[in-house]
């Protein structure tokens, strides 16, 4: 069953060939017999057979998710389910509300398995910097599995779950995505709710699907997308049936090149990769086009400022007065209080991004940093947007190198920011951008290629998503052992 | 905007008061040599001319949404539980004077 895809799933739901408690219960079997070795969940939904039992006696089999069973990244709130941000400032904190994204998972026929791992409050690219221990490639445990979403790609990858939900607010999605070898979607900024999701960068994040097809993420984005009142920067555009209108047939279709994504020192094997999928799009009818994007070569600067700068605003909120860690120390002053509960309980990853934000935002740095990162941000958007006037799709690597080894990168974060390179840019412009596995490296690793467009345009990414995963088929190769 | 020059350990000490976030003194040291490598590398975009441009603090074109301030959904006893010390249906918080 781990093999089906959440679509079958779904449609064996409807046809009575198993019930929604029969197909819960196999994945939580193999979460238990798999996931020692990997570590990507944190907490498991104990609630799960349950909630699929009483979805089975419901006997509403409309939903377009009826009874698949999915992961979700533990920065999303669940009520009444543990939801850590894989922090210890969070340990313990049991949310009195879904997250919108959960609400509309739940409704359409979802069933929570449980909540998977990441890199503290989303902060990393590596899944190392998590409370709750560093989450395993599953195509080799030496490697990490990318992140901040690490442990809903991981799942994905070693079938522990047919999709799972990501959040991306410089890749986070798309690059673990590319590392564990599935398809990952940021959507456009505004498509999804962000309420109940603990923020990081309140202007760059997005949640949304992560999944083994291009038509499983796009019927799980169908579910979550959409105006929420109480998310006042979600979007009234219509929410199209991308699932039902995807096209393979590519004539036409004008593939964005951008000539600086391909000048970057970027490992052979992903070079490798990104020219086969240039390749097989035009076997398909596809024309590319080279774009001038310069300012992109600043968006990793740009992004660090803005998003650490909205990280210390958001972060404040962690005082250890209403929830969360409070240390055991006497307080000599209310500011010690406050400083001892977080110095105590964030991460140094944390702790040093703060750090970066509270600067940028301090009386007398803040039009030198914050302003003037906002004002070449609106440049690079409008790049991008130029640049759109003449292509359909933009087509890039993913990050520069397949995953790295576990403890390779960490003690070096300018090494570790670089590696965003690629993906930043999308959330900056507020772009949908995709991550579609293509082949594998020399070493056995799986390697994605970028896919990006024009606002609200996901529907072109999609189409060439699929494409490329009838042409490649590299999303059903499963790990070794799995 | 000028050249950044390293930060120093007192201002490094300013922003950890300002955060409020109490760090070991190697905690410092390490945060001032990698917030100083992260700034120089900010210096580069000092070089776009950015007269006349406005900062795009959201990607989309959003308006104002406005609504009635009335509570709804509240679950007082839900929200106390995750209070690390409560006194009746307040937050209790440790004597600071």
């Amino acid at each position: 069953m781990e093999q089906l895809s959440l679509l079958e799933i779904r449609d064996g739901v409807r046809a009575k060939k198993f019930t929604a408690v029969e197909v819960a219960q196999h994945f939580l079997d193999r979460i238990s017999k798999h996931d020692k070795a990997i570590n990507s969940f944190v907490t498991i939904n104990d609630r799960a057979l349950e909630e699929a039992k009483a979805f089975d006696q419901a006997g509403d089999f409309s939903g377009s998710l009826a009874g698949v069973p999915i992961a979700v990244k533990d920065l999303l709130c669940t009520d009444g389910l543990k939801t850590t941000a894989c922090s210890k400032m969070l340990a313990n904190y049991i949310p009195p509300y879904d997250a919108s994204v959960v609400t509309r998972l739940k409704k359409a026929g979802a069933i929570v398995l449980g909540k998977t791992s990441l890199d503290e409050f989303a902060m990393g690219s590596s899944n190392e910097n998590s409370f709750f221990g560093p989450v395993k490639n599953p195509w080799n445990h030496d490697f990490v599995p990318g992140g901040s979403s690490g442990g809903s790609a991981a799942a994905l990858a070693a079938r522990l779950a047919p999709g799972a939900i990501g959040t991306d607010t410089g890749g986070s999605i798309r690059q673990p995505a590319s590392f564990c070898g599935v398809f990952g979607i940021k959507p456009t900024y505004g498509r999804v709710s962000r309420y109940g999701i603990i923020s990081f960068a309140s202007s760059l994040d997005q949640a949304g699907p992560m999944a083994r097809t291009t038509k499983d993420c796009a019927i799980m984005l169908e579910a979550m997308s959409g105006k929420c009142k109480n998310d006042s920067t979600t979007s009234n555009e219509a929410v199209p049936q991308w699932s039902t209108k995807i096209r393979q047939d590519l004539k036409g279709v004008r593939i964005g090149l951008p000539r600086e994504y391909f000048s970057e020192s970027i490992d052979a094997d992903v070079t490798k990769a990104t020219l086969e999928a240039i390749t097989a799009l035009k076997a398909r009818g596809a024309m590319t086009v080279e774009i001038n994007l310069p300012l992109v070569k600043h968006a990793v600067s740009i992004y660090y400022l803005i998003a650490t700068s909205e990280a210390s605003s958001n972060l404040a909120r962690y005082d250890g007065v209403r929830f969360g860690y409070r240390s055991e120390k006497a307080p000599d002053s209310l500011d010690d209080f406050y400083a001892s509960n977080r110095g105590e309980a964030f991460g140094s990853e944390v702790k040093r991004r703060i750090m970066l934000g509270t600067y940028a935002l301090s009386s007398g740095y803040y039009d030198a940093y914050y302003s003037k990162a906002g004002q070449v941000r609106r440049l690079l958007r409008d790049e991008f947007l130029e640049a759109f006037e003449t292509c359909d799709v933009i087509l890039s690597p993913v990050a520069t190198t397949p995953a790295f080894k576990i403890g390779s990168r960490i003690s070096n974060p300018l090494e570790m920011y670089l590696n965003d390179i690629f993906t930043t840019s999308t959330n900056l412009a507020g772009l949908p951008g995709m991550s579609v596995p293509v082949r594998f490296s020399s070493t056995g690793l799986p390697i994605g290629v970028q896919l990006m467009a024009t606002h609200f345009n996901e529907q072109s990414i999609f189409d060439v998503s699929a494409a490329l995963e009838e042409d490649f088929r590299a999303g059903e190769k499963a790990p070794h052992g799995i | 905007m000028s050249k950044t020059e390293k930060l120093t350990l007192q201002a490094v000490q300013k922003v950890s008061k300002l955060a409020r976030l109490k760090l070991t003194d190697s905690e410092m040291t390490s945060i001032q040599n990698q917030l100083s490598a992260v700034l120089e590398n900010f210096e580069q975009i000092a070089q776009v001319n950015t007269d006349e441009v406005r900062p795009l603090v959201t990607p989309t074109e959003i308006t104002q949404v406005l609504r009635p301030d009335v509570v709804e959904d509240f679950d007082s006893e839900k929200i106390l539980a995750n209070a690390p010390e409560k006194a009746g249906r307040l937050f209790k918080v440790p004597p600071v004077v």
